[in-house]
């Protein structure tokens, strides 16, 4: 059975939330393996700010946190609308 | 889109027009209509592409604008934009470092070698999924070849058993 237009919808987001936990990962453990003593920076917008590891860490942490909860609130939305996928599916 | 794909992409467009036009039966129409589908698919992966390949030629030119002041050398003065009409101009200290955007709203700090590098790797990567996304759409054509094969078989059984 095909889904409607709401349900895939909400698959496409939930792929969306995956593919960006997944690209946080990654930036994580690319600032795990940099080079001592290089700066890092925080895009808010139109402004950069300087920052270090702890608090780049601690912002990716942050947004990793928010991204779980929307993860869960989906998987939610979806096993109700009773579409029986795999949700482990990419 | 290329030529060849244009070309390609009318042909089964005209050998559907041929399919419908055999549709007399239920499942001439659902091939039909599977066809249309693929077609459809096919025409949303040609988009992905072009995005794709857009964000490559931004990346190359990066590396291009990167070599190029590395090799004027330091103390060069260049105009930097402010906002979308306006420039500023300013005098570049060294080109040692650059600072690159990592994904997820941080930028890290490199040397002039690791950030080429990065970029260069960023553009293989896009490249690689690139081509996944052509094979795909070959095995979507190749789909569609089938599902026509099988009508016209169907109807060319139908005409020797008259």
């Amino acid at each position: 059975m095909q889904p409607n237009p709401r349900e895939e919808s909400l698959i496409l987001q939930l792929q969306l939330i995956k593919a960006q936990l997944e690209q946080l990962e990654k930036v994580k453990e690319f600032l795990k393996n940099l080079s001592p003593g290089r700066k890092i920076y925080i895009n808010l917008g139109e402004v950069m700010v300087e920052s270090n590891y702890l608090e780049a860490m601690q912002y990716l942490e942050e947004k990793e946190k928010e991204l779980k909860a929307l993860l869960l609130q989906l998987e939610s939305q979806i096993s109700q609308a009773g579409l029986g996928l795999n949700l482990n599916q990419k | 889109m290329p030529i060849i794909n244009r070309k390609l992409n009318s042909l089964y467009k005209k050998k559907l027009k041929e399919v419908g036009a055999m549709a007399e039966k239920k499942e001439n129409i659902r091939v039909e209509d599977q066809v249309r589908a693929l077609i459809a698919q096919i025409e949303s992966i040609r988009a992905e592409i072009a995005t794709l390949d857009a964000a490559i030629n931004a990346l190359r030119q990066t590396v291009a604008t990167l070599r190029t002041l590395k090799r004027l050398g330091a103390g060069k003065n260049v105009l930097i934009p402010v906002g979308s009409i306006a420039q500023v101009e300013m005098k570049i200290e060294n080109l040692d470092n650059v600072v690159v955007s990592v994904g997820q709203n941080i930028s890290a700090e490199l040397s002039y070698d690791e950030a080429i590098k990065y970029i260069e790797d960023e553009i293989e990567r896009i490249l690689a999924l690139r081509l996944v996304l052509e094979q795909t759409i070959a095995d979507l054509y190749t789909q569609i070849d089938q599902l026509i094969r099988g009508v016209q078989g169907g109807e060319e059984q139908k005409e020797e058993n008259k």
